[in-house]
């Protein structure tokens, strides 16, 4: 068939389909799933975004294993903080032991202020269980001596030592890890564009589909439906700690998960609110456990130091503070006046 | 060799002729289930059956013609369907089965007709399910879904155009 | 034989055709500030898109869906519907979309606001 017209209308229907296809690119694929004792979604955008978030689901499922400190049943497989805490010695896999060893240093770099051996203590009190009590002072000082990050060795050949009834937990950090090695799988993968929220941890893959920057909304303490702040940026994690998180009461008075190492009751900061935006999740997740703890002029003394991250301070009254590396990309909410803290 | 019967005239012929369509229908409506067009958009089908009802529409008297669409209508969805999916096949293909007509009658070609087939089909669906649902939500659907009853029956359109030209060249499809 | 598969005239109509749909699927619609739940036509629940949400809805016929509102996007998380393409749709956000259970006789979709809400919430 010499027909121009069968040309015209191949042409044509191309065209269609290419535009038909422009409109596809804003879906991206999602998956939602519970894993790290939380509510974690996933959101990929572009070519091959199903496969990018298949493979993240399967990757948080195999860290949640491995960094667990809670788990049931006998089979420690895998499982290498479990094991870590079943006894004063344990070989665990070179991926578990770097990380160790990155948290251990930053726990030294916070001067305590985030201490992995937390454990015993958020024990006492019935973070773990969900029976909360308070524990006696007595109890306290007990457990004063046992939570100690330095008695944590990491050896060359991935062998972890601690002292007796020592005992790890990752939480502080986990969630912050996971999302940096799913980021760096999706950007392994051809990912341009994604959006990872596990458990309240943002994590900003890329920009947005359409080129433009993500925004994150930092939760209000005390409005479950409000906003502190928006903050807008690209390829970062923002991840914030509250008191308001996770918390009980008894006899009037609110505890809550965020500990304070050094007393091993929950910090007093005069803090409400600790966000950090850090190019690595690791980094903002135990830094905003860290910085919650500190306290707010420890806290900008410790970022004047660093800069490598950057911070939004909500005060328990109600003092907003960014640092300088946000101005210009954070949008208060309505009423609130934020104070630039200068590097 | 003997050229293939025109207009299947004669009754034996017609019948058979008949069969074996509605066979063949049936055949590539199971077919076309193996590529799931409606993860991608929802309600969008490759619509390869069609090209049986299309070349009916030239192949056999209007009532045998409308008969060959009953018929696969309601094999396909007892066989492969569930009431809602009949009710909107049925919906679907009676407005098709209609604008199709339509076309042939005012001698347009046969590629034409299949894509306005295909694109009253979808539009049959969409009141369809506007009808059943009363919400305005539908209308998100209907651009897409009428864009792919345009791309599917113009594919189907020239399948058809050039089978008909081809097996039944003297076939009257102008009227 | 020399027939054309189209004439010039059908062709130039199917094109106006193609193009008034393209058009009207991409034309920019205000994003959503409200996700309005409807069953068999009448609105059984209105909820604003930025404020996490997760509701049970009835829907016709027994079928029953688990509408979740999250970072300024609603979609449908279980059903238990035989078709579940309303599952497998992807959380929409824009007034342009929605998500229809025919089974169930369910659509979820949303109206024009004026603001957008945040991407994620952090915290």
């Amino acid at each position: 068939m010499r027909n121009g017209s069968v040309k015209a209308f191949a042409l044509s229907a191309m065209c269609l389909c290419l535009l038909a296809g422009c409109g596809q690119e804003d879906r991206g694929q999602t998956a939602s799933i519970y894993a790290m004792d939380t509510v974690m979604d996933l959101t990929a955008y572009g070519e091959g975004a199903g496969e990018a978030v298949d493979a993240a689901v399967a990757e948080i499922d195999r860290l949640d294993k491995l960094l667990s400190a809670q788990g049931e049943g006998r089979d420690v497989d895998g499982q290498d903080i479990r094991r870590v805490n079943a006894s004063t010695s344990a070989t665990v896999s070179q991926e578990t032991a770097a990380l160790l060893r990155e948290t251990l240093a930053l726990c030294q770099e916070t001067g305590g202020a985030l201490d992995v051996t937390i454990y015993p203590a958020m024990e006492a009190w019935g973070f773990y269980s969900g029976e909360y009590r308070v524990p006696s002072p007595e109890e306290l000082s007990q457990l004063e001596a046992l939570v100690n990050y330095q008695a944590v060795e990491v050896a060359d050949d991935s062998i972890v030592t601690h002292g007796d009834q020592v005992k790890l937990d990752l939480g502080a950090v986990g969630k912050g890890y996971a999302a940096d090695q799913v980021a760096r799988l999706w950007k392994d993968m051809g990912v341009t564009s994604g959006l990872l929220n596990l458990g309240g941890n943002v994590c900003c893959v890329g920009p947005k589909p359409d080129g433009s920057d993500w925004t994150v909304g930092i939760r209000d303490p005390e409005d479950e439906n409000g906003v502190l702040c928006q903050l807008s940026g690209r390829d970062m994690a923002v991840v914030t700690s509250g008191a308001y998180q996770r918390n009980f009461e008894r006899d009037g008075v609110r505890y809550h998960h965020i500990l304070d190492p050094r007393t091993c009751a929950p910090a007093r900061s005069g803090l409400a609110s600790v966000t950090i935006v850090a190019s690595s999740g690791f980094l903002a997740d135990g830094l905003s456990t860290a910085v919650y703890v500190m306290g707010l002029d420890s806290a900008a003394e410790f970022w004047r130091q660093r800069q490598d991250f950057d911070m939004i301070l909500y005060t328990d009254d109600h003092q907003l503070y960014l640092t300088s590396g946000l101005a210009g990309r954070v949008t208060p909410a309505e009423g609130l006046e934020p104070q630039v803290l200068d590097g | 060799m003997d050229r293939m019967p025109t207009r299947a005239d004669k009754p034996a012929r017609r019948v058979a002729l008949f069969g074996v369509l509605l066979a063949l229908t049936v055949a590539l409506a199971w077919a076309e289930r193996l590529i799931p067009m409606d993860a991608v958009l929802p309600g969008a089908k490759l619509g390869l059956a069609n090209l049986v009802v299309l070349c009916g529409l030239y192949l056999f008297p209007m009532p045998w013609a409308l008969a060959l669409t009953g018929l696969k209508i309601l094999l396909t969805g007892l066989l492969f369907g569930s009431y809602y999916s009949l009710a909107f096949s049925a919906a679907g293909g009676a407005l098709s089965f209609l604008a199709m007509v339509l076309c042939k009658r005012l001698g347009r070609t046969v590629a034409f007709t299949s894509v306005l087939g295909g694109v009253f089909h979808n539009l049959g669906q969409l009141l369809c399910a506007w009808a059943l649902l009363g919400s305005m939500g539908i209308l998100a659907y209907f651009p897409a879904l009428l864009l792919a009853g345009m791309g599917a029956g113009a594919a189907v359109g020239a399948v058809g155009a050039l089978i008909l030209r081809r097996l039944w060249p003297d076939a009257d499809k102008t009227s | 034989m020399d027939r054309r598969l189209f004439t010039a005239r059908e062709l130039l109509c199917l094109a106006v055709l193609a193009l008034v749909l393209v058009a009207w699927a991409v034309w920019p619609k205000s994003s959503g500030a409200a996700v309005v739940v409807q069953r068999g036509g009448g609105e059984i629940g209105r909820y604003p898109l930025d404020v996490p949400a997760r509701v049970e809805v009835s829907g016709a016929n027994g079928f029953s869906l688990t509408v979740v509102v999250q970072d300024g996007a609603v979609h449908v998380e279980n059903s238990t519907c035989p078709d579940l393409i309303c599952q497998r749709h992807a959380p929409i956000s824009r007034s342009d979309q929605a998500i229809i259970c025919l089974p169930g006789q369910v659509s979820i979709s949303v109206e024009g606001g004026e603001r957008r809400g945040p991407d994620a919430y952090a915290g």
